[in-house]
């Protein structure tokens, strides 16, 4: 390939991408702003490879990366002090965050909304799924989870969505 | 095989995931179940439905000078090598694309754990175009080669200079590549395998080794993550064991002889009656000892331990104590050599005061003289027996439910004590004393509410004090409401409210009134009004009403919170750790990102939650306060040094620095001595660190103990029975409840004679002081937040006024005039001429929040014979309150008041009363009188 071809290659990838690049980005870190930085690290990292390399797999490369960095980042902004017991008796809640909670009570029911109430590891693999179009295997690979807990993820995410969207319809009638 | 409409293959199956065998196994599934199919169609229209939901997400987009970048890193059109940036990565130039340049960087700051391989000098003379030839040689390699994978970096060629050893080298790189790719796509094992192979070829690959680091590295936080979980799981585990059959943590109920009356105001002017229970002070006597009906002997006092003389059982109590538990009045006997002068008293010599410190049940030894002030020890007897003295270097004495010995090095030891349950550990007990009316009734014990661990201050309440002895009366400023919200907690459960719960100034001062804003530099405005007093004809009332500095909501300095959360088993029932993380919560909402806020909880440890934090950040915050579980016992004394800490580390010079404690006061572990708990906040507050206490809980709720911290701790306690009542001290009165605008606040009124009898003072029982502790500045008092209002009243008999006057508890010497008793720091001896009809004159002292000296303003007070019913809305209503208070209290001092008059009173008084609060009050008011049958 010459050098239009990559350019071609990264532009293309680029447009295809960019955009549910940055929504997983954003669905991890929870900050657009720092979503950007990420992604276009990403991108510059792309940049580096070849495209045979890649070939077949960029997808699932430009995810991996992604969220490689977006961990990082997200370790590095994390200033909680570490606790003896206290932590064990103050476990985390897997709800989301009361603002988010807030919101979702708040304001009328959107699927999106709907999603953003789930728990994060369901909310990543259906984002993956249904916006990027992952399949199983792929996301597996990203997230680093067996392909049988990948595939529950999204079975018990679709279920909750489900359910939540039945109820609103009810109410709604 | 069976499958269920809740099993995820369905999903798999609908999205395409399911390989031939397994879709067709479903397929034929499908034709035979309904519920299957349904169950499928579901999930496909959600599946629609998401994908057409993502799809209309709004899309997000770098921005175009992040496109810009991007678009620099790709490969220009001609084949200079790009300049050394420091995020640059070098790509290949060549026309080929297989042909790659790594180089090392170091402060490539987007790869900080994947940089790139590393260049090495090439062995051509000329570098640059020995680079450029270079690549063209493999450029041509790989054309010959054909597409492939990546090709070969650049290697250190000195190394390997055969060309067998370039081939190595250039294959080991390759590997390495490849290695790094199967690295990032998580398959550590091929990834190793890779390197490996990359190593074995060209051991100095510098790419190759790198990557195995990583690998190690990623491998081992991979392991020790896991560790953890199962170490934390353990832990929780076994917590869960062994919590469980525990359930809640209480503590055991007091031992039935716990119905002592303690005593006693810390500070006293003199005037403090000591109060026996019925059982205690009973001691037995011989000899001469004579009949009073105090017969009994009470082996439960334990009078026997430690009593070293024979007669011990001589040691006669208190003379005088009657059955009926009225007090012993230990007096002065006529000759001096009884005395036993511990020095002499500053204060009238009739005054007999001794003090000292007990703790429960153990011996202590300390100076009668408690606070470094010589007392005089006076013993008289009353007519009825006399106490006989025990061994010959100490004299021995009763006072209620302890024996002293008094030696003559005027040190004493406590030798003796009822076994019972302490409020707190500190006391001071006294002998009682001088002149005042000395009220019996209400001193009596009566049926108290001892249910439950519930944890009362007992205070006597203030008596009537003549202004010829005690012209004084100095007080520190309060604004805890928690007595009302306690009140109203009983009320609203349908029971009456234990007596010592009952707090009068804290009714009071639970309603806001309408005082005029202070003008001028002073943070606060005084407002004394007198008219006639409802419950006797005769009396007048004096209201005194400071109001602080009204401060907009957002005039509120930059703040330094941090809330320091009890999350104890104790604290999981609704009302209490719920409720406060929802008080909470609406307090971080109402945050500006000039405030932090942090969050220490304590349970069987204590930890920060939260580093503080920027309220920018609130939904950290919000999220912190959610993960927050009650579980454990409950250790406060860590709790407290960890939240000054981060107080004290995040300190806001100029702004607002505040712990806002929540609990329900029920330590048990740890300092879980009240007084170490106590003298542990005293240190604090010393930091400049202020104290808001928020009190929650029934049944083991430690009101004594959470009034104590936040007295001591510079700061507001106020109780939380609802989310209303969180709403109203935490938002409504949010200032004045976090921003104190003066510190260390007390009045000193001087009565004038000419025009006042005697006079007293309408609860504040906890917050009297000594006269001389006005001027020092070193003495804590209370403090005022911005736009609290704080009200005392006083009951003054006018001169003129027939009244008994009060026998004084000390007969007039026989054979030495009695001197005037002398206040320090005004020399009067004679009441000056009166000039004016002032009744009193009213001194304050304040200092700034940060300050340590304090400024002194003046007010005289004149008479202007107002009747009660032309004063002011907010005097009456401040009266009735006061009423409600004295009624509560079955106090002997309420006259002829009622419930029905309270009501009355407060009905016509209710005014605007925007929020309701009167209005509940009279419901209150009401509520009180059904219960209370027993009174009129």
């Amino acid at each position: 390939m010459n050098e239009t071809a990559k350019a071609d290659w990264v532009r293309s990838a680029l447009e295809r991408h960019e955009s549910s690049l940055l929504r997983y980005a954003a669905s991890i870190t929870g900050d657009a702003e720092r979503a950007r930085d990420i992604v276009q690290d990403t991108f510059l990292r792309m940049c580096a490879e070849e495209p045979a390399a890649l070939e077949g797999k960029l997808t699932e490369w430009l995810f991996i990366v992604c969220r490689n960095r977006a961990l990082d980042v997200q370790r590095k902004e994390k200033r909680m002090t570490p606790l003896t017991e206290i932590d064990l008796e103050t476990r985390a809640s897997a709800d989301p965050s009361p603002a988010l909670a807030a919101e979702t009570r708040d304001t009328t029911a959107n699927a999106l909304q709907f999603l953003n109430a789930l728990p994060p590891n369901q909310r990543e693999v259906i984002r993956l799924k249904f916006q990027s179009g992952l399949s199983y295997q792929e996301i597996s690979r990203v997230t680093e989870l067996s392909v049988t807990n990948v595939g529950f993820l999204i079975h018990t995410g679709i279920k909750t969505l489900r359910q939540k969207m039945n109820t609103m319809e009810r109410s709604a009638r | 095989m069976k499958f269920s409409p809740d099993d995820p293959k369905l999903t798999a199956y609908v999205l395409g995931e399911l390989d031939k065998t397994e879709a067709a196994a479903i397929e034929q599934e499908l034709k035979n179940s309904a519920e299957l199919r349904q169950a499928v169609d579901e999930i496909r229209a959600t599946a629609e439905f998401l994908k057409t939901e993502f799809a209309t997400e709004e899309k997000l987009s770098l921005s175009a000078q992040q496109k810009q970048t991007i678009a620099a890193e790709l490969p220009p059109t001609n084949l200079i090598p790009m300049p050394k940036r420091k995020i640059a990565v070098f790509v290949s130039i060549s026309a080929i694309a297989a042909a790659v340049m790594f180089i090392l960087t170091w402060g490539f700051r987007f790869t900080s754990t994947e940089p790139k391989l590393a260049t090495n000098p090439s062995p051509y003379k000329y570098a640059q175009n020995a680079e450029q030839a270079k690549r063209n040689e493999l450029a041509a390699q790989k054309n010959a080669e054909g597409e492939k994978a990546p090709g070969p970096a650049v290697q250190p060629a000195d190394v390997h200079n055969t060309a067998q050893g370039q081939e190595a080298v250039q294959n080991s790189t390759k590997l390495a590549h490849d290695g790094q790719l199967l690295f990032e796509m998580g398959k550590l094992d091929q990834a190793e395998g890779k390197l490996r192979e990359a190593k074995k070829l060209n051991a100095d690959s510098a790419s190759a080794q790198y990557y195995l680091n990583l690998i190690e590295e990623r491998r081992f936080r991979r392991s020790t993550a896991d560790h953890e979980l199962v170490e934390k799981q353990k832990i929780v585990d076994v917590a869960k064991e062994w919590n469980e059959p525990l359930g809640r943590q209480t503590l055991p109920s007091s031992p039935p002889l716990t119905q002592n009356h303690k005593v006693i105001p810390p500070t006293t002017t003199g005037n403090r009656v000591i109060v026996l229970d019925e059982t205690a002070g009973v001691f037995p006597s011989t000899g001469n000892a004579n009949p009073t009906p105090s017969q009994k002997a009470e082996p439960s006092l334990g009078l026997e331990a430690g009593l070293n003389s024979p007669d011990s059982a001589s040691v006669a109590a208190a003379a005088g104590v009657s059955v009926n538990g009225s007090l012993a009045s230990v007096l002065p006997s006529t000759k001096s050599s009884d005395y036993y002068g511990l020095g002499a008293g500053k204060q009238d010599p009739n005054v007999a005061t001794a003090s000292g410190r007990s703790h429960f049940g153990s011996r202590t030894t300390g100076d009668l003289n408690g606070r470094g002030e010589a007392e005089r020890l006076a013993i008289r007897k009353t007519g009825a027996a006399t106490t006989t003295l025990g061994s010959k270097n100490a004299k021995e004495y009763a006072f209620g439910n302890r024996v002293v010995q008094l030696g003559d090095d005027q040190r004493g030891s406590i030798v003796a004590s009822t076994r019972g349950f302490y409020d707190d550990g500190v006391e001071d007990f006294e002998v009682p004393v001088a002149a005042g009316k000395i009220p019996t009734r209400s001193l009596r014990q009566k049926n108290y509410d001892r249910s439950g661990t519930a944890r009362y201050p007992q205070y006597i309440e203030n008596a009537f004090e003549s202004v010829v002895n005690a012209p004084l009366s100095t007080v520190s400023i309060d604004v805890d409401t928690a007595s009302y919200a306690n009140v109203r907690r009983f009320l609203s459960q349908n029971q009456m409210p234990p007596r010592d719960a009952v707090r009068v100034e804290e009714l009071i001062n639970y309603f806001t009134y309408s005082y005029p804003q202070p003008q001028g530099s002073d943070p606060f405005s005084v407002n004394m009004e007198v008219a006639g007093c409802p419950w006797n004809k005769e009396h007048r009332l004096v209201r005194v009403g400071l109001k602080g500095k009204e401060m907009a909501q957002d005039k509120r300095p930059p703040s330094n919170f941090v809330f320091l959360i009890d999350v104890s088993g104790s604290m999981s029932p609704s009302e209490r750790l719920p409720l406060i993380k929802q008080a909470l919560r609406m307090l971080v909402k109402k945050m500006t990102e000039n405030d932090r806020i942090g969050i220490v909880v304590y349970a069987g440890n204590a930890g920060v939650v939260l580093e503080s934090t920027s309220c920018v950040n609130k939904e950290k915050i919000l999220e912190a306060l959610d993960r927050l579980e009650a579980g454990g016992s409950t250790n406060g004394g860590d709790g407290i040094e960890k939240a000054y800490a981060l107080a004290e580390e995040n300190f806001i010079k100029g702004g607002v620095n505040r712990v806002i404690l929540a609990t329900d006061g029920d330590f048990n572990v740890g300092i879980s001595d009240q007084n170490a708990l106590v003298n542990l906040i005293q240190k604090k507050a010393k930091s400049g660190v202020f104290l808001s206490a928020l009190g929650v809980g029934t049944d083991n709720y430690k009101d004594a103990l959470m009034q104590k911290l936040a007295d001591k701790g510079n700061g507001n306690y106020h109780y939380l029975d609802t989310l209303e009542e969180a709403q109203k001290v935490l938002i409504q009165q949010m200032n004045g409840t976090l921003v104190t605008i003066a510190k260390d606040v007390k009045i000193q009124i001087e009565f004038n004679p000419a025009q006042v009898q005697s006079y007293r003072l309408i609860g504040y029982e906890k917050r009297i002081m000594e006269a001389q502790d006005f001027n020092n500045d070193k003495k804590d008092a209370g403090e005022i937040g911005a736009g609290h209002t704080v009200t005392a009243l006083y009951e003054i008999v006018p001169t003129g006024v027939d009244e008994e006057e009060p026998r004084p508890a000390v007969d007039d010497l026989k054979y030495q005039s009695k001197p005037r008793r002398i206040t320090p720091k005004t020399d009067r001896r004679e009441p000056r001429s009166d000039d004016s009809n002032e009744l009193l004159t009213l001194k304050l002292r304040f200092k700034k929040p940060d300050g340590d000296t304090s400024k002194l303003i003046e007010f005289p007070l004149h008479e202007n014979g107002k009747k009660f019913s032309n004063a002011s809305t907010d005097f009456r209503f401040a009266t009735a309150v006061a009423g409600f208070g004295m009624l509560l209290k079955d106090s002997e001092y309420r006259g002829n008041i009622g419930y029905d008059q309270v009501r009355e009173l407060a009905e016509g008084a209710k005014g605007d009363d925007k929020e309701g609060y009167r209005s509940e009050f009279i419901n209150l008011v009401k509520k009180a009188k059904s219960l209370d049958r027993n009174r009129e």
